[in-house]
């Protein structure tokens, strides 16, 4: 191929001299195969830019958050002592506050559920006790979980291993551990495991507060047909 | 709040993310009441056009389309606003004629610069996973306008010509699971 990757991008980048330029359309006019390599090569150019762009939004939107802190109104009733009238003024003050705030963490609470073991069933031998699934089914999740993270080191590849130990971080309500999984989940691509772990990944920001990493995960799940764009579709409802 | 610093084009290319918030900070409230009261539009969507306005101020830097400011830097980016409000305002009047909710995405981001084809979205999912070194250099390279020579210097790398190759291969990385993706959706 005559054309290097870097030359393609010059051409994208518009930094080629006035005659290179003419002189790389030329040919692309009459290669489509190189024609194909330019229009995928600004794709994913236009896909970083889109990426990078969505965490300045993320940070702007979390300085936004920081600005306008609305005050948790939740937890006033553990305060027996406070008075009647104060209670009555604050909730009617802070119900304006609170008209168009999310709780994300009764959010989370209302979607999530433990992904069901689809990967061993449950033996009653003896051997048993070293599988990992079975912790999980009985809801050991600490004991699951030190067994998965042993397993990995052997494999670390292996993507129903990742998936479960972000699922066990989650009941152990470590999301930021959770997501790591998870993120090693989908960059493997796994056909079974990546959308239930961009749906988990989606909850475990919703617990850690970030609506718009959680939302712009949950967008990402609407493209398919299937139990997770259903999902998502109604979660961001409940969020917006 | 003290006054934006008279270079706020050269903190931008220095320090973008608290150039940036100092500047969403700084102008914020001044452009909620200007925009409710020229556009009457809801606060949140006075926001929202806010800070689609001022990541639009950055890539214009970045992107060479400003190298300096003719007016202020205020009116450069009250502008910039303007075109999101009246694009929003637009958007909502075709909801309401085709009686058609759009769709989910763009009502939550408003514009295309946070989505696009499928391969480029796939793309952009990515890009909240990614890892270094290659999100560090993609982000330099692509998306705050460095050279090889400088992202080089900054990230300890020997010369320009290893990241240069290192950036060849995390755009391969990229593209062979963008497309396993799309393969496996089908």
């Amino acid at each position: 191929m005559p054309y290097s990757f870097d030359h393609i991008d010059r051409y994208i980048r518009g930094e080629l001299t006035p005659r290179e330029t003419s002189e790389f359309e030329e040919e692309l006019r009459s290669d489509p195969e190189l024609k194909e390599r330019v229009e995928e090569q600004r794709e994913i150019l236009n896909g970083l830019r889109m990426g990078f762009n969505r965490e300045l939004k993320d940070m702007l939107e979390n300085e936004e958050r920081r600005i306008t802190k609305k005050p948790e109104m939740k937890r006033l009733w553990l305060f027996p002592t406070i008075g009647i009238a104060a209670v009555v003024t604050l909730l009617i003050v802070g119900y304006f506050a609170l008209i168009d705030s999310i709780d994300t963490n009764d959010l989370y609470s209302k979607y999530y559920a433990a992904y069901p073991n689809v990967e061993s069933p449950v033996a009653r031998s003896e051997e048993a006790d070293n599988n990992p699934f079975n912790a999980y089914e009985q809801g050991n999740y600490r004991m699951a979980l030190s067994i998965f993270q042993e397993l990995l080191t052997a494999e670390p590849e292996n993507d129903a291993l990742l998936f479960y130990s972000g699922i066990c971080y989650l009941e152990l309500n470590q999301p930021s551990e959770a997501l790591s999984q998870f993120e090693e989940t989908i960059m493997l691509s796994s056909p079974e495991f990546s959308r239930p772990a961009i749906w988990y990944s989606s909850l475990a920001h919703l617990k850690e507060g970030n609506i718009s990493r959680s939302s712009a995960l949950l967008n990402s799940l609407l493209d398919n047909q299937d139990l997770y764009s259903r999902k998502a579709s109604e979660l961001l409802d409940d969020i917006h | 709040m003290k006054k934006p610093k008279q270079d706020i084009l050269t903190e931008l290319w220095e320090n973008p993310n608290e150039a940036l918030v100092f500047m969403y900070k700084h102008y914020r409230s001044e452009f909620l009441s200007w925009s409710n009261k020229n556009y009457g539009i809801p606060e949140a969507d006075a926001l929202d056009c806010f800070q689609d306005a001022v990541i639009v101020f950055y890539r214009n830097v970045v992107e060479g389309k400003i190298t300096e400011l003719t007016s202020s830097e205020k009116s450069y980016l009250f502008g910039i606003g303007k075109n999101f409000i009246l694009r929003k305002k637009k958007k909502i009047r075709q909801d309401v004629a085709n009686d058609t909710p759009g769709n989910a995405q763009e009502n939550y981001f408003g514009a295309d610069m946070y989505s696009g084809g499928m391969m480029a979205n796939r793309v952009a999912d990515l890009v909240l996973s990614m890892r270094d070194p290659c999100k560090s250099i993609l982000r330099y390279f692509y998306f705050r306008g460095l050279n090889m020579e400088e992202i080089a210097l900054k990230m300890d790398y020997k010369n320009a010509q290893t990241v240069k190759a290192q950036k060849v291969r995390c755009i391969k990385e990229i593209k062979s699971l963008v497309k396993r993706k799309l393969r496996s959706e089908l």
